[in-house]
């Protein structure tokens, strides 16, 4: 109950920091009227447009009004299109969402099964190939994949489409591009922590009892290989939600992260503030569950 | 200690090499296009030319050039940025595992930064700041602390209940002598193996944020533009463009991770027995 106490204050002060510090920084990134006055304004007419931003008032009253205002969970209103800038940010969740679960899919579904194989067969050529593809995948450039992904399957085989949500085939490609990286690091991640299983105690006694290989790989050891592997799914989720931005620009996906990247071209301050409170947030909050996650499945970690 | 990646290193350096090199071994200045020759395919193709042998961009400018001059920003970015990290969090996370009120509040900090991806802080940061080389080292430097920080003081916390420590301090040495000279060597090895793993994750988010706008300055030779500039002219056949600059890339990050893995194995005792 302490542990789950503690880790709740922290991961409220981490999100109070975050909204603190993105507001300052937007405070210092220049005068917000360079943005929203027409160049030809005369000096009263500006002087009125930043009184109705509120923005005349000294700088501690604005913070107080903006930690109040995201207590009620309103962050402000978009400059260019006039709407409260979470509902903007709410309407795209969704797309985000499922473009990030299909990624998620990709990679348990390819990554598990290949890490698995490259711990049976470790230090065969099996093994051997699947680490230097696996070594691969975490360094290639995401945005170059996607780009690659849509030479071949859209540009010279004209297989799947290249841009926009529709049915199911438009997520093959988003999803691969965002699950790259990631069948790779659950391939690193399983093949490492299995052989670390495969060497304990317990292993070996269920081996000297003469059971099958394939009962002590998967009945013993590969369940407990899963209990860090699922913490790191839990990240790479919150990774995955912020971590769209690229994927989303190239495939015209109609997610968030694409409308937080307009946002940023065209300085629309309040969408950019209410997008990092609001990634920041999912952010924290799914790192919480992990931790408590993780905490329920080994106790031990409650007393470190 | 595992076999040292000879093959892995040589190609590393001979990447290195030829990005240092660059002004001297680019057959064209980087930027200088021609409109008369531009969308050249590579020389091995029918209508190539040889003098421009990976091909030419939407300007005419030479491909291979902007290849080598863009590896040298990707190197510089790598290796200034993750300095940055370094010097920043190290001292922290020193002085955090020594102090214990201190080290509270060093990892509230830690916990603030790491609460938001590195790169959307880099991304919103450079956005509104503007675009530039050296704005870039700095943002994605400073942000990168933390890790370093984490990471150090975990490993002088675990260090201090150590013999040679409790006998430096029996010994009345001042504190900073006993973390300066004592400590911190042998927390070196976590370093080491952090940077080995960000300088190639710094690599990317230079070619990131640069694909974006977002990056580098448009005047400046980089692979994530060449790639961004690419990406209007993938329905017109045009491949080279993009393809082979992110190739090049995909080798230098490629080696460095292949590097640092030996390092990993060759300084945990733990994993040299796993992976053997």
């Amino acid at each position: 109950m302490r542990y789950f106490a503690v880790r709740f204050l922290q991961m409220l002060f981490a999100v109070w920091g975050v909204a603190t510090l993105v507001f300052l920084f937007l405070q210092l990134t220049g005068d917000p009227m360079e943005v929203l006055a027409p160049e030809d304004m005369s000096e009263a007419q500006v002087a009125e447009l930043r009184h109705a931003y509120g923005l005349d008032r000294p700088l501690h009253v604005r913070y107080l009004i903006y930690m109040e205002n995201l207590l009620k969970g309103d962050l402000g209103v978009s400059w260019t299109s006039g709407e409260p800038a979470l509902r903007l940010l709410a309407q795209r969740f969704p797309a985000t969402l499922k473009l990030v679960l299909t990624a998620l899919l990709f990679a348990i579904a390819l990554g598990l099964p290949a890490g698995v194989w490259a711990a049976v067969r470790s230090d065969t050529w099996v093994d051997r190939g699947l680490r230097f593809l696996s070594v691969l995948g975490i360094s290639a450039p995401t945005f170059w994949i996607g780009i690659m992904l849509i030479l071949i399957f859209s540009v010279t085989l004209g297989w799947l489409p290249s841009a926009g949500a529709g049915n199911w085939r438009h997520y093959i490609l988003p999803g691969l591009t965002l699950s790259f990286y990631r069948i790779a690091l659950f391939l690193r991640m399983i093949r490492s922590t299995l052989l670390d299983v495969l060497t304990q105690d317990y292993v070996r006694t269920a081996r000297a009892k003469g059971l099958a290989e394939r009962v002590v790989v998967y009945k013993h050891a590969l369940r407990n290989a899963l209990i860090p592997f699922v913490t790191l799914v839990g990240l790479q989720f919150g990774q995955l939600m912020a971590g769209a931005v690229v994927t989303e620009w190239i495939f015209a996906w109609p997610g968030m992260n694409r409308l937080a990247l307009n946002a940023l071209f065209t300085e629309d301050r309040p969408v950019i503030l209410a997008f990092v409170v609001l990634t920041a947030g999912i952010f924290a909050v799914v790192n919480f569950v992990v931790d408590l996650l993780y905490g329920w499945i080994d106790p031990r970690v409650r007393y470190a | 200690m595992p076999r040292f990646p000879w093959f892995t290193a040589l190609v590393l350096l001979l990447v290195v090499l030829a990005a240092i090199l660059a002004p001297w071994l680019a057959p064209h200045p980087p930027l200088e296009g021609d409109l008369m020759r531009q969308h050249l395919p590579p020389a091995w193709l029918p209508g190539g030319d040889p003098a421009f042998p990976l091909g030419t961009d939407e300007q005419g400018r030479d491909i291979l050039s902007n290849i080598l001059f863009g590896l040298r920003v990707s190197l510089s970015v790598g290796f200034f940025a993750v300095l940055i990290s370094v010097l920043l969090g190290v001292p922290l996370g020193l002085m955090a595992g020594y102090s214990r009120r201190f080290g509270e509040l060093v990892m509230r900090l830690v916990d603030v930064q790491l609460s938001v991806p590195t790169f959307l802080i880099a991304l919103v940061v450079l956005a509104l700041w503007g675009a530039g080389l050296l704005k870039l080292i700095l943002v994605i430097g400073v942000v990168g602390w933390a890790a370093y920080a984490r990471l150090v003081r975990g490993a002088v916390l675990s260090e201090r209940e150590r013999e040679y420590v409790l006998a430096a301090e029996a010994l009345g040495l001042s504190t900073p002598r006993v973390l300066f000279r004592h400590i911190l060597p042998n927390v070196l090895s976590v370093v080491l193996v952090q940077v080995s793993v960000d300088v190639p994750r710094v690599i990317l988010l230079e070619a990131t944020l640069s694909f974006l706008g977002v990056g580098v300055s448009i005047e400046t030779p980089s692979i994530g533009l060449m790639v961004k500039r690419g990406m209007d002219y993938l329905f017109s056949g045009v491949w080279w463009t993009t393809a082979l600059p992110g190739l090049a890339l995909m080798l230098l990050v490629l080696t460095t991770n292949l590097l640092g893995d030996w390092m990993r194995d060759a300084f945990d005792p733990r994993r040299r027995r796993v992976n053997r």
